[in-house]
């Protein structure tokens, strides 16, 4: 997950809104990008895993796939400030000389990393953003892509007062034109960006990989433009990050730009291998590379023909449809594009493939939750009061309140959970003519729960409420006098409600829960029943794995 | 009365005093709960009619008593007294079935007279209170619960404990049994109110003052009525009380020599004809202990075989003979001495100790 970075999407916004490039791109310019990729986070912030990967992977599409020669790609991993601007002056010196001999140029500049309010976090460096966008801002070239994958990096949406990111639909961005400056964003202004372990990249920029790659042609003209881009990363993120537990991520994009004709970004058709994927073939298809299970694009594949730009080798790919699923087994040599027939591929289960990818859950989905509190309010009832009848009066008892257990997330909203709990637990005590009485119980109850979750706008932070019933053990101790203690176990059935918050972090989540629980297990002679105790108050941590 | 007597006395005006009975701290009915079972048979409880059984009640650990059979009776007498107690509060657990009459009944004085009987309604298990107020004045409580009917009755908590929420007058006793303290006769059903004991200044209602107010042929002595009663003067035959028994006078006594409170052998101070010194023993503790007891006979040298053959004795070791054959053995309660079988009949707090054999005499 990035980090929140609302500043670097006020950069966005400002370049956005300070751009007055009016040249025309296409066939012709010099086409220049600088892609930065930076893993450590600052103080206060965690690594990151795959910032820098994501700008390798984006910097081989532009080289392979656009019209960005070698040289004038500059990948930057995990650079310092200094490394920035002096890579934005080298290529602000290429722009100059192009404009002087007047020709067109493009600009495309990614950023994939953490950010602050005001600037760029670079380990322990920070880049200040206001630097930053002038330099971009001061660079001649005729149109200028910026994209962001970072946190809230759609702030600036709010900032020129459109709509918020869940509203901007394709039309929005179908005005667009072909100079001036265009920037994307992984996420809108109160979101936060996300990585996958599953993907090895960012949702954001291997979806936006998978566009780039010809996944995103969707007028089958051979090349991927801005705006399909935007529409199957805007669409795929948002699809794979509902089913997380951070929750849904929206790529925005902020233009300002003028004259005809798309900004088309890559070319998949002249790619020198391509993966062919027939008008026929509906399904859900997983590419990984065979030799690392590397994924290189998860695709939704719908009616028509697509073509997947990918460097040439041997490529495994698991097609889904429902719940059946093939592995298939592609090679694609250097200038060749193969088509994939999953005919004659082997049947695959779905839980075979986890370990490559296969499901589709990203959260983790088994955990081990362990919580401790107190009873707050001891609930008095026809058993206690037939205590009192019999001359026996409350002695002290810890109120304490105990569980275990184990969860499994079934679905982004749905968790289900055993546990075994202290529910209940008492202690009387009656004076007799010369020696005291003592009686005593504890109850456990074993539930069954189905707890329903809803993240809250708060990052990390997610409500949920939960409903659970099962089975609860009494046991009982009757010390009269000196006489030999009388130990009796007793069952019954057990219910359970339950709410709370939850904090999560990476591998642990920490809870406070407030519950009640039914467990009507103790019983007397006279049919009176202990049906549980009062509320209680619980501080939970969460394990996952 | 010389100095030695005198201290004697003021001793034992102090044990009077300080003798064990309520205490206002322990519970007024004792075994409440009814989980104290001495064997088969209830602790502290007399079962007077029926018979009764160890049942559960709300746990199987937690037992109470079932009076079974229609007509059953439990008691307790209890030394409590005007003094200390003019209120009680029952509190009563218990499963009462429609079909059985249950009352619960106080005798004051324990003198065979039911003063107070409540009815105790059918219950399941819920509990039932009562606030009773006690008469003016009271020596002692036997509290009765009586089943009559067919219908099951199980106790599981009969509490008593005193306490000031009464309203109203309790019942007025009209006249006090034998045994009952009194400051003059009008207060006694026996028109006699006499000392307990010479010396003392505590009267009891008794029977009669001497001799001459008994019938021909009859000898006014010390009688008991009941465990919480002080001893009354009563008639009966001569020389009913043997070698160790209190006594008030020689009549009374099988030997004719009451001294010492107690039916003796001899008089103190005197030679007997085995030329043994007539004296106590102090079998019974040391000297401190001893001045605490009220009645202790006088023997032609006790424990040192100081009697001769058909001399009355109490323990082999008081004859010449080393043989002291007697009815079984004397038991008396401590320091009060009266005759005894088990330490609830004596006062709260005292034990019943065997002293001798009964009737002794020396082979």
């Amino acid at each position: 997950m990035r980090p929140p970075i609302a500043i670097v999407t006020a950069l966005a916004a400002l370049i956005a809104a300070g751009g007055t490039g009016h040249a025309q791109p296409g066939g012709g310019a010099d086409a220049y990008a600088i892609v930065i990729g930076s893993n450590p986070g600052g103080a206060g912030q965690g690594t990151l895993r795959f910032a820098e990967h994501d700008a390798g992977s984006v910097a081989d599409v532009l080289r392979h796939l656009g019209d960005y020669p070698a040289g004038n790609v500059t990948l930057l991993e995990h650079p310092t400030p200094e490394a920035i601007l002096a890579a934005i002056d080298r290529v602000g010196d290429r722009l100059r000389a192009d404009a002087s001999a007047g020709r067109q140029s493009v600009l495309f500049f990614y950023y994939s990393g953490h950010a602050r309010a005001a600037a760029l976090t670079l380990g322990g460096d920070e880049l200040p953003l206001a630097t930053l966008r002038e330099r971009i801002m001061a660079l001649p070239s005729t149109l200028k892509i910026v994209v962001l994958d970072a946190c809230q990096s759609g702030a600036f949406s709010g900032v020129k007062g459109a709509a918020p990111a869940a509203d901007f639909s394709y039309n929005s961005v179908s005005r667009l034109r072909a100079a001036g400056v265009a920037v994307m964003a992984s996420s809108s202004g109160s979101e936060l960006s996300q990585e996958s372990d599953r993907l090895g990249a960012s949702y954001f920029t291997h979806y936006l990989l998978v566009a780039l790659r010809g996944a995103g042609d969707i007028d089958g003209d051979g090349e991927v433009s801005l705006d399909e881009a935007y529409r199957y990363a805007y669409d795929r993120t948002l699809a794979a990050t509902a089913r997380t537990a951070v929750g849904r991520q929206h790529v925005t994009l902020e233009t300002d730009l003028k004259g005809k004709g798309d900004v088309v970004l890559t070319k998949p058709a002249r790619a020198d291998a391509k993966l062919v994927l027939a008008d026929g073939l509906r399904a859900e298809l997983l590419v990984q590379v065979a030799r690392t299970g590397a994924v290189v694009a998860e695709v939704h594949k719908a009616a028509g023909v697509m073509h997947l730009a990918l460097p040439s080798g041997s490529y495994q790919v698991l097609v889904r449809r429902g719940a059946h699923a093939v592995q298939c087994k592609v090679s694609l040599p250097r200038g060749r594009a193969v088509t994939l027939d999953p005919g004659p591929c082997p049947t695959v289960h779905i839980d075979d493939t986890a370990g490559k990818g296969g499901p589709r859950w990203d959260a983790p989905r088994w955990s081990v939750e362990v919580s401790l509190g107190s009873r707050w309010a001891d609930r008095g009832d026809a058993y206690t009061g037939r205590l009192g009848d019999f001359g026996y009066d409350k002695d002290f008892n810890l109120p304490a309140y105990y569980s275990i257990g184990a969860s499994y997330r079934s679905s982004r909203w749905l968790t289900l959970v055993v546990a075994l709990s202290r529910v209940d637990s008492g202690a009387y005590l009656r004076d007799g003519d010369t020696e005291t009485d003592h009686f005593d119980w504890g109850t456990h109850a074993l539930t069954f729960s189905y707890r329903l979750e809803q993240p809250l706008i708060v990052p990390r932070l997610v409500a949920f409420g939960a409903i659970g019933a099962g089975v609860a053990m009494a046991h009982s101790t009757l010390q009269i006098g000196e006489r030999p203690a009388t130990n009796e176990v007793q069952w019954g059935l057990a219910a359970s409600l339950a709410a709370g918050l939850r904090f999560e972090m990476r591998h642990v989540a920490y809870t406070l829960t407030t519950g009640i629980d039914y467990a009507p297990a103790l019983e007397n002679l006279l049919g009176d029943t202990r049906t549980g105790s009062g509320p209680h108050l619980a501080f939970g941590m969460t394990f996952s794995f | 009365m010389n100095r030695k007597t005198l201290a004697q006395l003021i001793l034992l005006a102090a044990a009077f005093v300080f003798l064990p009975g309520y205490n206002g701290c322990e519970p007024v009915l004792q075994n409440n709960g009814f989980d104290l079972w001495c064997g088969d048979t209830l602790c502290y409880w007399q079962v007077e009619k029926g018979s009764v059984d160890r049942v559960p009640t709300w746990h199987n650990g937690d037992y109470g008593v079932e009076l079974e059979g229609g007509d059953t009776a439990i008691s307790q007498l209890r030394d409590i007294s005007a003094s200390n107690i003019q209120c009680l509060r029952f509190d009563l657990v218990a499963k009462i079935e429609e079909t059985a009459d249950v009352t619960l009944e106080l005798d004051f004085y324990g003198d065979g007279t039911v003063d107070v009987s409540k009815p105790i309604p059918a219950s399941d298990w819920a509990k039932v209170s009562y606030l009773l107020p006690m008469p003016p004045s009271y020596e002692g409580i036997l509290f009765r619960v009586h089943k009559r009917g067919s219908g099951r009755v199980v106790l599981a908590q009969i509490y008593a404990e005193e306490s000031t929420d009464c309203t109203g007058a309790g019942p007025t006793l009209t006249s006090r049994p034998l045994g009952a303290s009194c400051d003059d006769g009008g207060q006694c059903a026996s028109a006699s109110c006499e000392l307990t004991q010479y010396g003392s200044t505590v009267a009891s209602c008794g029977e009669c003052q001497g001799d001459v107010d008994c019938d021909p042929g009859q000898a006014c002595g010390i009688e008991f009525a009941s465990r919480v009663l002080d001893n009354y003067r009563g008639c009966g035959a001569p020389g009913r009380h043997g070698l160790g028994e209190r006594c008030f006078s020689g009549d009374e006594c099988a030997t004719g020599i009451c001294a010492g409170n107690a039916c003796s052998a001899c008089r103190g101070g005197t030679t007997c004809a085995s030329g043994a010194t007539c004296a106590r023993s102090d079998r019974q503790g040391t000297d401190a202990e001893l001045a605490a007891w009220w009645a202790r006979p006088y023997q032609c040298g006790p424990d040192a075989g100081g009697a001769l053959s058909g001399d009355p004795c109490l323990v082999d070791g008081d004859c010449a003979s080393g043989s002291c054959d007697g009815a079984g053995d004397l038991d008396v309660c401590e320091i009060d001495g009266r005759p005894c079988a088990m330490d609830t009949d004596c006062p709260d707090g005292l034990a019943c100790r065997t002293i001798g054999t009964t009737g002794g005499t020396c082979q």
